[in-house]
Order: C-alpha cells, then sequence, then structure tokens
C-alpha cells in the first residue's frame, strides 16, 4: 500500500476507535444515571462522596482561585497599563475568572483529586474481584460505588466553582488595593457593575458537566481495569488524561455555545 | 417417575481467553442438596468455571442451567434473582477492603447500607464463630488481617446471605489443618442440615474425601472422570491417580 493511503488508514481506524470508546463511554454513563436513580438509594454513600470531592477538594480550589486571580489582576494591569486603561483590572479579573479561569482551573486541579482517585479505587477493587463479590451480595455496584460518585461530582462541582470565583475575585482584589494602587470601594463598584447573570450561569453549566465528566471517565476506566497493579496504574492515567481532555474540550464547546 | 432436574447443569461449556483454550466443553450435573468437589490442576480452569456459573464470566459455547433456566437467556434482574441464591467464597477472598470485618459479613443483609449496628455486629460475630473466629476482629479491616482469617471472614460473608447454593474457591487454602477441618465441619453442616448445595473447589485431598458425594476430575479443560470418595482411592484411572497420590511422574506434568 501507498504510503500515505496507510496513514488515512491509520488515522481512520484511530477515529473508528475514538467513537466506539465515547459511545461505550455515553452507554456507561447513561446505565449509572438510570439504576441510580432506581432505589435502593445509598444516601449515606453520596454524601460520604460530596465530602470527599467537594468538602476535601476545598484548599486546593481556594489556593488555584485566589494566586490565579492575582495573577490576572497583574497581567491585566501591566499589559492595560501601556495604552493607560488600568481602569479595567477589575473588569477583566471578573469576567476571565467567572467565564473562563474559575471553571477551567478547578476542574483542572479536580480532575488530579477525584478522577484519579476514583479510577484508582475502583480499579483496586476490580482486580481484587470486590466488585464481583459486591453484584454476588445482592449490592448492585452501579447503585452503591459508581451513581453517588457521578451524582456528588456533578453537584459538588457548581459550588466549587462558585466559591473559587469569589475568592479569585477577591484575591486579584486584594492585589490591586494593594499593590497597584486602586481604590477599594471604586474597584468594588465595578466588579459588581461587571458581574452578569449569564456568565454566572454559562460557569455553572461548565461546572457541572466538569463535575460529570471527571466523575464519569474516573468510573469507566476504574471500573472496567484489568491487569493487576500496572493495569491499574495505567487505568488512573488514562482516566486523567482523558478527563483533562475532555474539560478543555467541552469548555470550548459551551463557550462557542453561549456566544454562539 | 417424574423426571428430576439437577439444580444446576452445565453442557457444553467452552471458554478461551485469546488463543488459550481454558474451559473446552465441560458438562456436569449437579443435584440439590449434594457436596460436589472439582478437582484438577493449578491453572485448569476451575475458578473460571465457578465465574461462569454465576454469570460473571460470559461463556463462549455451551450452557449453563439453573433450576432448570439458562443464565445466558437471563436479564439482569433475573441474573440477580439467582445470584441472591448464591453464596460465593473468590479463590483471594474479594474482601472490601474499606468496610470493617462486621459490614462486610452483613454486606448482603443491609445490601451495604450502615444500619442496625448492635444487631449486625451481634450477628457477624455469631458467623465469626462458626468459621472459628472470635469477635475481637470484628472492626478490623481486611489489611490487618492474616491470610487464613481472610479466608474464613469471607467464608462467613458467604454463608451470612443465607444462600442455597455455595461456591467455595479453596476454602481451606492457607489454612492449618485444624482450621481447615473446621471449615470442612462448616461445609457438611451446611450441605446436610440447612440443605444447601455446595461446589468446592480444594487441593487439599483430606478435604476432599470428608466433604465430597460426588468429585469431578477437570482436565485439559473438560471433566474427564467423576465419582465419589470411594471411587476416588480405587480408581485406575492414571490422571485420578496421580493427582490422589501426589506423584510428580505420571502422566500430569
Ligand atoms: N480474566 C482472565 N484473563 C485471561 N486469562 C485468564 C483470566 N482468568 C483466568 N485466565 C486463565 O485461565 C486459566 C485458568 O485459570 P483458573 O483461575 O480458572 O485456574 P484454576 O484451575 O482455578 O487454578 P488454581 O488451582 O491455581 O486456582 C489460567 O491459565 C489463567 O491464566
Ligand atoms: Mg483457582
Amino acid at each position: 500500500m501507498l504510503f500515505p493511503i496507510r496513514c488515512l488508514a491509520a488515522i481512520g481506524r484511530f477515529f473508528i476507535a475514538l467513537l466506539a470508546s465515547i459511545g461505550r463511554i455515553t452507554r456507561f454513563g447513561a446505565m449509572i444515571l438510570y439504576r441510580g436513580a432506581l432505589p435502593p438509594y445509598y444516601p449515606g454513600r453520596f454524601f460520604h462522596e460530596v465530602f470527599e470531592i467537594g468538602w476535601n477538594s476545598l484548599p486546593v480550589v481556594a489556593l488555584t482561585a485566589v494566586f490565579t486571580g492575582s495573577a490576572l489582576a497583574q497581567q491585566v494591569y501591566s499589559a492595560a497599563s501601556r495604552f493607560s486603561a488600568q481602569s479595567t483590572v477589575p473588569a477583566a479579573v471578573v469576567i476571565g475568572m467567572v467565564r473562563e479561569l474559575g471553571p477551567v482551573l478547578v476542574g483542572l486541579m479536580v480532575v488530579g483529586r477525584v478522577t484519579s482517585a476514583i479510577a484508582a479505587e475502583l480499579g483496586a477493587m476490580r482486580v481484587t474481584e470486590q466488585i464481583d463479590a459486591m453484584e454476588t451480595l445482592h449490592t448492585d455496584p452501579y447503585r452503591y460505588l459508581l451513581a453517588p460518585r457521578l451524582y456528588a461530582a456533578t453537584i459538588a462541582l457548581p459550588v466549587l466553582v462558585m466559591l473559587a470565583n469569589v475568592i479569585g475575585i477577591f484575591g486579584g482584589y486584594l492585589l490591586s488595593i494593594s499593590k497597584l494602587g486602586f481604590n477599594p470601594e471604586n474597584y468594588l463598584k465595578v466588579t459588581r457593575e461587571f458581574l452578569r447573570a449569564e456568565d454566572v450561569h454559562m460557569a455553572l453549566v461548565k461546572a457541572a458537566v466538569f463535575g460529570f465528566l471527571m466523575a464519569l471517565l474516573g468510573c469507566y476506566n476504574g471500573f472496567f481495569a484489568s491487569g493487576g497493579a500496572a493495569g491499574v496504574g495505567r487505568s488512573t492515567t488514562r482516566a486523567v488524561v482523558s478527563a483533562f481532555i475532555m474539560i478543555l474540550f467541552s469548555n470550548l464547546m459551551i463557550t462557542m455555545f453561549f456566544f454562539g | 417417575m417424574p423426571q428430576t432436574h439437577p439444580l444446576i447443569r452445565i453442557r457444553g461449556l467452552k471458554k478461551s481467553f485469546g488463543d488459550h483454550a481454558v474451559l473446552q466443553g465441560v458438562d456436569l450435573d449437579i443435584e440439590a442438596g449434594q457436596s460436589v468437589v472439582i478437582i484438577g490442576q493449578s491453572g485448569g480452569g476451575k475458578s473460571v468455571l465457578l465465574k461462569t456459573i454465576l454469570g460473571l464470566i460470559e461463556p463462549d459455547a455451551g450452557s449453563i442451567e439453573i433450576e432448570g433456566q439458562d443464565i445466558e437467556k437471563m436479564s439482569q434482574a433475573q441474573l440477580a434473582n439467582i445470584r441472591d441464591h448464591i453464596g460465593m467464597l473468590f479463590q483471594g477472598g474479594a474482601l472490601f477492603d474499606s468496610l470493617p470485618v462486621w459490614r462486610n459479613i452483613t454486606f448482603a443483609i443491609t445490601q451495604g447500607h450502615l444500619r442496625d449496628t448492635a444487631k449486625m455486629q451481634k450477628l457477624a460475630s455469631e458467623y465469626l464463630a462458626r468459621v472459628g473466629l472470635d469477635d475481637r476482629i470484628l472492626n478490623l479491616r481486611s489489611g490487618e488481617l492474616s491470610g487464613g482469617m481472610q479466608k474464613r471472614v469471607a467464608i462467613a460473608r458467604a454463608i451470612a446471605a443465607k444462600p442455597e447454593i455455595l461456591l467455595f474457591d479453596e476454602p481451606t487454602a492457607g489454612l492449618d489443618p485444624i482450621r481447615s477441618d473446621v471449615i470442612d465441619d462448616l461445609t457438611l453442616s451446611l450441605v446436610r442440615d440447612n440443605g444447601m448445595t455446595a461446589i468446592t473447589i480444594t487441593h487439599d485431598m483430606a478435604s476432599v474425601c470428608k466433604i465430597a458425594d460426588k468429585i469431578a476430575f477437570l482436565h485439559q479443560g473438560q471433566i474427564i472422570w467423576i465419582g465419589n470418595t470411594h471411587d476416588l482411592r480405587t480408581t485406575d484411572n492414571p490422571y485420578v491417580r496421580q493427582f490422589f497420590d501426589r506423584k510428580a511422574e505420571g502422566p500430569l506434568h
């Protein structure tokens, strides 16, 4: 076969495999939502996961947000001062944080904590046959293990992102008034003027989608792990990398949808 | 005479992993109330056979009927219903390592919920006593138990679900002879007194002789010999002979 044709064939195979796995993951996610919606419910497991995913992510999220918000203020200030537009700092911080940096950075940070933990824990349970054992003990792993994680992440992420937005804006505010010489009242007034409901809605939608995706990819890769400890390691890596990519990709899609 | 169905009826069961043919046409009948022991070489596919009975591994060909129903044709819900009647001991124990011993044992009863703590702990300690363990380990996790203790907790977990069919994958492996005898007695009493049906995999010939109503020898993916303990002692089947006599020389290697 000619070289270009071989290349095309390889690309084709890649996309077919990609579509196939998107199909499998979609079906898996639908199955979790469906079974999780039917009793028996596990509220205890759900709140445990909310605690794990939401509460325990707070330090990471808060630090990410405060550093990003202040760095953003400094960057906008130095760029804007080239054409004497320093007054745009509060507006740029609030828009940049709420629309993009808040959801995306929190999403990526929480993937590092949550997706990896989900994939590793479920993967270890799979390869030690604990998931098989659960099925023989009158308990559905979809309801007991998967649904609580998926629902908890989908609900926890919007809350985390909102907190991150507030903290990020506050970080920008602190830097601006302490180092860049902004007037505190004026800064807050401009921030309030530029904070729009649509931006907050977009941030909430993004956060929920990111939370859903990060838990789903962790669950999928962990639940179907095989091949011992090394296999669990590979599944965890795959879960994290695919969650990163899916978050960045869906961020673009949602942004284009809101502005398109 | 009315036609009596065996409780479990396995016909022509085949399973390969890649090009490694593990099960190559297994036929086996298991009558209700019997204690059946499966023996055979390591890596011969005994564990795979048990997992196909549970529907955890899908066979490539053949059929498994439980109470006259083909498990391949069952819906997820029906399969779950059948599994409710089966208690499985996995070869590796498969204890939930994030839960304490007592929650492992009562997992099937509470379906994983955390409730009736006092009552469940009491129940768990009763089951621990049946496998020869005391209730000091109730609150430990599986990582804090010895291998033999893990195995026995896993046995307790399997029988606490009050199954009708027991699938025991090497229940006495890793246990000292006295503990092994306790487990053999337990298996026997579950079968004789509680009317359960047991399928046990074991490499322990003393245990085979004690608990088996029927012994099936799995070799090269097929059941090549079936008999009772008397037949086992007197058989002239060279494979079974060599296996039972623990000889390195012979047709098996
Ligand atoms: N999930 C799997 N994927 C690939 N191969 C497998 C899988 N499970 C089992 N096998 C293979 O099937 C064969 C039979 O395995 P099985 O665990 O049933 O053996 P066994 O008879 O229980 O042995 P032992 O007495 O040592 O427990 C082995 O060669 C094993 O490599
Ligand atoms: Mg085995």
